[in-house]
């Protein structure tokens, strides 16, 4: 017999042969080719150790990079999140039809990113778009949207927003209807008013789901670039130009895989910090 | 019980290494049949298809797979499957100025061993040239191009304005074209009728004759390694002036991407525009009643036209190198490049059918005139695109500086940054 010390990791082993085959694997490999460069002159890989990484820190448009992935992220992580939890708390309650205002916010899911980011485009164009229509109408000015540095980022937030908030929603959703209803009942006989019944009960309760949520969300948002890919390019004057957009401008643009691999590297290092507060953060009490 | 684990362990581990160890062995010349597969535009692949098929009915041994993508998205699947020295891809659909880019990637095989020089004659001398890279032959050329200025008469007329005149004697020059165009008012179906646009809006291919009619000789150094100082010429910043102004400060040029530039121009919402003399075919089809004229020059400077295009190359990492460039050198010579010709209305790279579209009276009428005059502009006032090994960058961060001039950025500060980049990384390709 096998010990059943051993059990548990036995039942684990499918999952931990396939994150190590498809996610510890290709980071150590990212690592391993950052360290090196091909050379075209010599047709060789050179070790170059890491020379990657010193050219992208010298390297303005790596800082703006940086730069506009956390804006990016410090709006759109928290806004998703509290929208998220504000619809659940909605979709949570107990009114005629509310499956199918269920329904309805499960709509923006079902659409692809990247058929949203040309629909969006279509919808967002300066010239004939149907918000400058109404705009102009209402008597407004016609707004430039993608095609303004000051515009275009805060144009992705909501796009992936509208995208986002549905799906996050849910997991909510079934965090809420986890929470026992004698404990709000149990308040209410003690006189708690809302307010205190989401900060006592609610709010402690959802730690779990929200500590996923929020992890999930930003792996999500860091990774994103559809949208810069297929509007913006990155553009206009780079205020697009997020991490994961410029790797992959590095590695099939520029034919640059040592630097796209430092860029992934660095990625993945900014990720776990981010995600290594949010869990600390969110850590429940009990 | 510790002998079923290890089993299972045997089990998972096999399974893993039988799914991450297959690879395709790509063609199959032992048994005499042959796939060859081409990766290519899917604009083009239906005519890439129909050519091969003229082929394949010759030599029944081979069958021609065409995989197809879109035009931006296809240096990238590529490159991914050259960077895997991937055998499966035989062929490769290449855009003229990348084959540099290619042949020091190590990419593309050298055809001379393929290839012999009586083939070489029968194509112009521009497109010999661009598949020729410090002496060897590194491409077929499938065609060549060239643009002309197309106008829509019902608009012109409506507005008062006397249409250009196709006689490559009375070109217009830029600054007629403009004040003609800022003429434009009213409205169409509700929506506004604009003045002037380029097909390609903000890629390279289309606004860096606009530097090169300023007098622009040289975009890279000869050695193609570095751009500064050329890319950013003072001739380039007053082409990217001239676009900053139409979109700007004229506002006669709509921001449209170069995708939707045409559909303005066939439903009637554009009274100009500059666009491939393959585009008339469309025109006609669409039922816009237009005409068409040479392509403005700067006043003070001189006629130049865009010229190159769509080559085939043989991968380095085939299996049927040999039987590869049999099927190159059929498309895009003799029966092939006439077939060619026919289904996709490109200006041709081969001498023998350019001649032919300036004798035959079919030329003479539109929309066919229209390659008649791209056929005396290619042989007359065409420049290519510079030759660099990074091509692929260059072009990217010239397209991206038009965008941002587009956008309203200062032209002088767009090409400065654009360059910047450039040349980091071009120090790649130095020795």
């Amino acid at each position: 017999m096998i010990s059943s010390k051993w059990t548990p990791y036995l039942f684990l082993l499918p999952a931990i042969v396939g994150l190590g085959i498809f996610s510890i694997y290709p980071a150590f490999q990212a690592f391993f080719s950052s360290l090196y460069s091909f050379s075209f002159v010599n047709q060789t890989n050179q070790f170059v150790g890491l020379q990657n990484y010193i050219s992208e820190f010298t390297d303005p448009v790596f800082w703006n990079s940086v730069k506009v992935t956390l804006l990016f992220n410090v709006v759109i992580n928290p806004l998703q999140i509290v929208l998220a939890f504000g619809l659940a708390i909605l979709l949570n309650k107990r009114v005629k039809g509310i499956g199918f205002f269920r329904s309805i916010h499960f709509i923006p899911i079902s659409v692809s990113l990247p058929i949203a980011s040309v629909l969006f485009m279509i919808i967002l164009n300066p010239d004939e778009g149907l918000v400058n229509s109404v705009l102009t109408s209402l008597g407004f000015h016609a707004q430039p949207f993608l095609h303004s540095s000051h515009q275009a980022l805060w144009v992705i937030v909501g796009i992936a927003t509208w995208k986002g908030v549905g799906y996050w929603a849910v997991f909510l959703l079934a965090g809420l209807q986890e929470v026992p209803s004698a404990l709000y009942e149990a308040a209410a006989l003690d006189g708690a008013n809302k307010w205190t019944e989401f900060i006592k009960i609610t709010f402690p309760l959802m730690k779990r789901s929200l500590t996923f949520v929020a992890v999930a969300d930003t792996v999500a948002n860091f990774l994103l670039f559809a949208p810069m890919y297929i509007m913006t390019d990155g553009g206009p004057n780079n205020s697009t130009d997020v991490l994961m957009y410029e790797t992959i401008k590095n590695a099939y643009v520029n034919s640059n895989m040592g630097s796209a691999d430092a860029l992934i590297v660095m990625l993945i290092i900014i990720i776990l910090i981010i995600i290594g507060v949010e869990s600390k953060l969110l850590k429940p009490k009990h | 019980m510790k002998g079923k684990f290890f089993l299972m362990l045997v089990g998972i581990v096999s399974l893993v290494l039988i799914a991450t160890g297959c690879e395709s062995n790509g063609g199959s010349a032992h048994s005499g049949k042959v796939t060859l597969t081409i990766l290519a535009e899917a604009d083009s692949a239906d005519s890439l298809k129909a050519v091969a098929k003229g082929y394949e009915e010759k030599h029944p041994n081979v069958t021609v797979k065409v995989q197809s993508y879109p035009f931006a998205d296809l240096f990238k699947q590529q490159q991914v499957v050259l960077n895997a020295h991937d055998p499966s891809a035989d062929i490769l659909y290449i855009d003229g100025p990348t084959l540099p880019d290619f042949a020091s990637k190590g990419w593309i095989e050298p055809l001379d061993n393929y290839i012999d020089d009586s083939v070489k004659k029968e194509w112009s001398k521009s497109m010999a040239d661009e598949v020729t890279i410090q002496g060897k032959l590194y491409a077929a050329p499938m065609n060549s191009s060239s643009q002309v200025l197309f106008y829509n008469k019902e608009i012109l007329k409506k507005n008062g304005i006397e249409p250009p005149e196709n006689d490559v004697n009375k070109r217009w020059t830029w600054e007629k074209l403009v004040n003609n165009a800022k003429k434009v008012k009213g409205k169409s179906n509700g929506q506004k009728v604009w003045g002037f646009a380029f097909e390609q809006a903000n890629r390279a291919y289309q606004l860096i004759p606009l530097a090169q009619s300023l007098g622009a000789t040289k975009l890279v150094s000869d050695d193609g390694l570095k751009s500064s100082g050329y890319t950013n010429s003072k001739e380039m910043i007053k082409a990217g002036q001239f676009m900053n102004d139409l979109y700007n400060t004229w506002k006669i040029t709509p921001k449209i991407s170069a995708d939707q530039t045409n559909d303005y121009f066939s439903s009637g919402k554009l009274a100009f525009i500059e666009g491939g003399s393959w585009d008339a075919v469309d025109f006609k089809k669409a039922g816009v009643n237009f005409g068409i004229a040479p392509v403005p020059y700067f006043s003070g400077g001189k006629p130049v036209t865009p010229t190159g295009s769509w080559t085939l190359g043989v991968s380095k990492y085939s299996k049927n190198k040999s039987e590869s460039a049999k099927l190159i050198k059929y498309m895009s010579t003799g029966e092939g490049a006439k077939k060619w010709f026919d289904l996709e209305g490109n200006l041709p790279a081969t001498t023998h059918l350019l001649e032919q579209i300036q004798k035959d009276p079919k030329y003479k009428k539109l929309p066919y005139s229209a390659s008649s005059l791209a056929a005396y502009e290619d042989q007359h006032d065409s420049m290519l695109r510079p030759k660099t090994p990074g091509y692929i960058t260059w072009e990217s961060e010239v397209d991206k500086a038009f965008e941002n001039i587009m956008d309203g950025t200062d032209p002088k500060k767009a090409l400065d940054e654009s360059v910047k980049q450039m040349d980091n990384e071009l120090e790649k390709y130095k020795n």
